[in-house]
């Protein structure tokens, strides 16, 4: 009997709330919402937020990127990106990761391991002028260009207007 | 006693630089000296930067092949020793080329790095197109 009652009072509940929704949503809204829903989730993954290979897992960390003193930072020479809107291993939003890049290694204060630092620059954008670092661990002069962090590396991007610099931990150092 | 002590210090120090020479890893001194360039899936940015696939099974192949991959720039001027270069040289092809390699495929030697290193290739890009073409 009181089973009966809960299903009459889930009817009720359910036929006022439909006859609100008819009175007061038009038919079309459901399918603009759910649009709304679609392309919202297909856009997601093309936000404007350009990604440099993810940094390794598991590196045990220290340290301020937003720091020239960061560990990762040993072999860099320009502005950090982890000022100007990105972070220190992805652009800012708007700049291109330079596929071509100089790379270096660096050690980890935490376990005091080598680790291999890609240095991609980002580009496409004008100079981000925040926080400029400049050390050169491992730095040869420009007349070795493969090892010289002197030159623009934004080459292979569609613009070579150099904005800020990343430093993606790649792998391990074992040499 | 003194020849003795030298004699030691001698086989120390030779055991120091074999250790040296013998524990770098080819993958290391990829990631250092060539994934800048060649990235670290070895795809490169075609044509400027040559993809590391199938195409370079077919050069290593042909007469001259072996001797072109130890003299193209990047490696014949990269400050790796002829060991290591010989050693980075295999393991990158056996990596990226794999199975497109010549059934026969050996190892690229000490020798051979220290046999074909000298010479300077003055247009890389027409010797690729001419062992390809062959």
């Amino acid at each position: 009997m009181k089973a009966s009652n809960f299903l009459k009072g889930l009817d009720k509940h359910i036929a006022k709330s439909t006859r609100h929704s008819a009175r007061t949503l038009s038919r079309r809204n459901l399918i603009t919402r759910l649009g709304q829903i679609l392309v919202g989730t297909a856009l997601i993954p093309v936000l404007p937020v350009a990604r440099s290979s993810s940094p390794t897992p598991g590196i045990p960390e220290i340290g301020d990127p937003t720091s020239c003193d960061y560990w990762r930072y040993c072999a860099i020479d320009g502005y950090l990106c982890s000022c100007c809107g990105g972070t220190s291993s992805s652009c800012p939003p708007g700049a291109e990761p330079s596929p071509v890049t100089w790379v270096g290694t660096c050690e980890n204060p935490v376990d005091g391991k080598r680790y291999v630092i890609s240095y991609n620059d980002c580009c496409g954008k004008a100079t981000c002028g925040k926080c400029f670092c400049n050390r050169n661990e491992g730095d040869k002069p420009v007349y070795y260009p493969p090892k010289s962090n002197d030159i623009n590396w934004c080459i292979g991007t569609k613009s070579n207007a150099y904005h800020c610099s990343t430093a993606v931990v790649v792998g391990l150092d074992d040499s | 006693m003194k020849f003795v002590r030298v004699r030691l210090l001698a086989s120390i120090l030779f055991g120091c630089l074999l250790s040296a020479t013998t524990n770098a890893s080819p993958k290391s001194d990829y990631m250092i000296h060539c994934m800048g360039c060649h990235d670290l899936s070895g795809q490169g940015i075609p044509p400027e930067v040559p993809a590391f696939d199938a195409t370079l099974g077919n050069i290593v192949g042909k007469p001259g092949g072996r001797a072109y991959l130890i003299q193209v720039p990047g490696a014949s001027q990269s400050p790796l020793d002829d060991e290591r270069l010989a050693k980075v040289l295999t393991w990158l092809l056996r990596q990226f080329v794999g199975d497109d390699l010549p059934a026969d495929f050996q190892d690229i030697s000490t020798l051979e790095v220290n046999q074909f290193r000298p010479v300077t290739l003055t247009d890389p890009g027409l010797i690729r197109a001419k062992l390809l073409s062959d």
